[in-house]
């Protein structure tokens, strides 16, 4: 059956009424929970605020340029956790065997996936991101190091970084179609690369910077771009990278899934 | 054979099938180190980063402060990454916790008695892993002789201290609908006030008062110190005192946890 997009938008704010509907079911557990992932990923903010207060520059970025890469990666992984964490829930689809009742469904299947939950606790981490990487922005632009329009650009860019994350879980989840038990390698192809593209990439050495370019390219959700329109290198392919790698690293990972999904075997459960 | 040797048998037991349990997955869990390396490499180029050039602040330079992050790297294994306590009060959740609390058995030891387990089976298969990776790597000096008689009871109690705030993160499930926010909190909380990726003495005064004065840093910093000889009896009376305050603490929520639940269905 042919979708259109106007059908996947509709199922989506379906989708975010009816989280939001059972989150408010326990009031006071929504609010702990979403004020506590907002601490969680806001530790990684303070961390660097106490380090650069003791030494004031990393690698020639200051704590307000840093706060703009921040907030961009920030954004980028609240809109994934918000919008598609059951990518990284997907071994226990496979080992329960509920996946057979995604396969049966008339949508593709890693929207039926997406579609089983959208994460509203999310959405503070969001916000924080937001608020962090807008001030810092602010501030550099009243400092003259960065141009309005830039503004506009940095809004978006995350999109760019949100798409990255699912291609880069998306391939991942594809793993299980073979291996199953996937569960830890998110650590090393999610976790430890989100904490990473938070800092200036170069401070890494080399075989981690190629990783952070190609296999897992969370460079180009942040540090890439906001490098050249804070002037520290790169050219004006720089601001145009993020999409096509988007672009490509989707495409390379819903391949990935497709294959695998021919190799799935159900539990039978 | 005495009652208490066959309550200490039961637990030995509930231990040994707790660290056996967890060895089904080792060659998971040694896909899973490769990832707690990557981020041991992350904050290891932070820190020789800003410390280029042979910054200095309280003794700490850029070697001082890798073999810092690489101790606190293989000490969370043992103190901090355990989603027991979650685990725990998901079957108070479901009512399975009711088999628990019929066992003739003390709750609180038949639990904390399969987190040794599992922490025991994390010092091998995750520690000990880590700290050989970081070992070939980036290197990692043995721990300072002069403290040699307070690591290992340091270490120990490190432990103890974590395996009481899993549990505790467990028994909120008790009097909450889920228990991931505890979680979440204990890992914030380790990560920011006990040291876990930043040593105390970088801190500002204030946040560094706070930090000290809860139980956070047993879980990083003063371990972490006791192996780098910066920390010394200070420190481990600090891990004992709080290791005794924590079980206490334990073992009060505990009774009241038991007077409250309430398992229905079945």
């Amino acid at each position: 059956m042919k979708r259109r997009p106007a059908d996947y938008w509709r199922l989506f704010r379906f989708l975010l009424r009816s989280g939001l509907r059972e989150r408010m079911q326990y009031k006071a557990n929504f609010l702990i929970t979403t004020m506590f992932r907002v601490l969680n990923v806001l530790i990684d903010f303070v961390l660097l605020a106490v380090i650069l207060a003791r030494f004031r520059v990393i690698d020639g970025w200051d704590i307000v340029e840093v706060a703009v890469l921040y907030g961009s990666v920030s954004v980028s992984r609240g809109l994934f956790d918000l919008l598609a964490r059951e990518l990284e829930q997907f071994e226990k689809y496979l080992v329960s065997g509920d996946y057979d009742g995604i396969l049966v469904r008339p949508w593709p299947t890693v929207f039926g996936l997406l579609a089983r939950k959208v994460d509203v606790t999310r959405l503070g981490m969001l916000l924080q991101g937001f608020a962090i990487g807008g001030s810092g922005a602010i501030v550099l632009v009243r400092r003259g190091s960065l141009a309005w329009p830039a503004l506009g650009y940095l809004a978006v860019l995350p999109l760019c970084g949100a798409a990255i994350l699912v291609a880069v879980a998306m391939g991942t989840a594809a793993l299980g179609f073979w291996l199953v038990r996937i569960d830890e390698f998110y650590v090393f192809t999610m976790y430890a690369p989100m904490t990473a593209a938070v800092y200036p990439v170069s401070i890494y050495p080399g075989w981690l910077r190629g990783l952070l370019h190609t296999v897992v390219p969370m460079a180009f959700a942040g540090y890439v771009p906001v490098s050249y329109l804070l002037g520290k290198g790169g050219s004006g392919w720089s601001l145009l990278a993020p999409l096509p790698v988007a672009v490509l690293a989707l495409w390379l990972a819903h391949r990935l899934w497709l294959w695998g999904e021919r190799h799935y075997h159900s539990t039978g459960t | 054979m005495s009652k208490s040797a066959r309550m200490f048998r039961f637990y030995h037991t509930a231990a040994r099938m707790s660290a056996r349990a967890n060895l089904q997955y080792r060659g998971q869990h040694m896909i899973n180190n490769i990832g707690s390396a990557v981020f041991g490499f992350i904050f290891i180029a932070i820190w020789r980063s800003v410390a280029s050039g042979g910054v200095t602040h309280n003794g700490y330079d850029a070697a001082t402060l890798t073999q810092y992050i690489v101790l606190c790297q293989c000490l969370m294994w043992i103190t901090l990454f355990d989603q027991s306590g979650i685990q725990l009060a998901r079957r108070v959740r479901d009512g399975s916790i009711g088999a628990d609390l019929l066992r003739p058995v003390g709750f609180m030891g038949l639990q904390l008695a399969g987190m040794y387990g599992k922490r025991l089976y994390n010092f091998v298969f995750r520690s000990l892993t880590l700290a050989g990776i970081f070992w070939l790597t980036v290197g990692l000096l043995p721990p300072a002789s002069a403290n040699l008689w307070l690591l290992v009871p340091g270490w120990l109690l490190a432990m103890h201290s974590g395996i009481i705030i899993t549990y505790l993160i467990g028994l909120v499930g008790f009097w909450t609908v889920e228990a991931n926010w505890m979680y979440l909190a204990a890992q914030s909380l380790t990560f920011m006030l006990g040291g876990a990726s930043i040593p105390l003495d970088f801190m500002p005064a204030a946040l560094r008062s706070v930090a000290l004065a809860s139980p956070f840093p047993c879980l990083a910093y003063y371990p972490a110190t006791l192996y780098l000889g910066t920390g010394g009896v200070r420190e481990l009376i600090s891990l004992a005192l709080w290791a005794v305050g924590l079980t206490v603490l334990a073992a009060l929520l505990t009774w009241r946890a038991r007077r409250r639940a309430e398992v229905v269905g079945g």
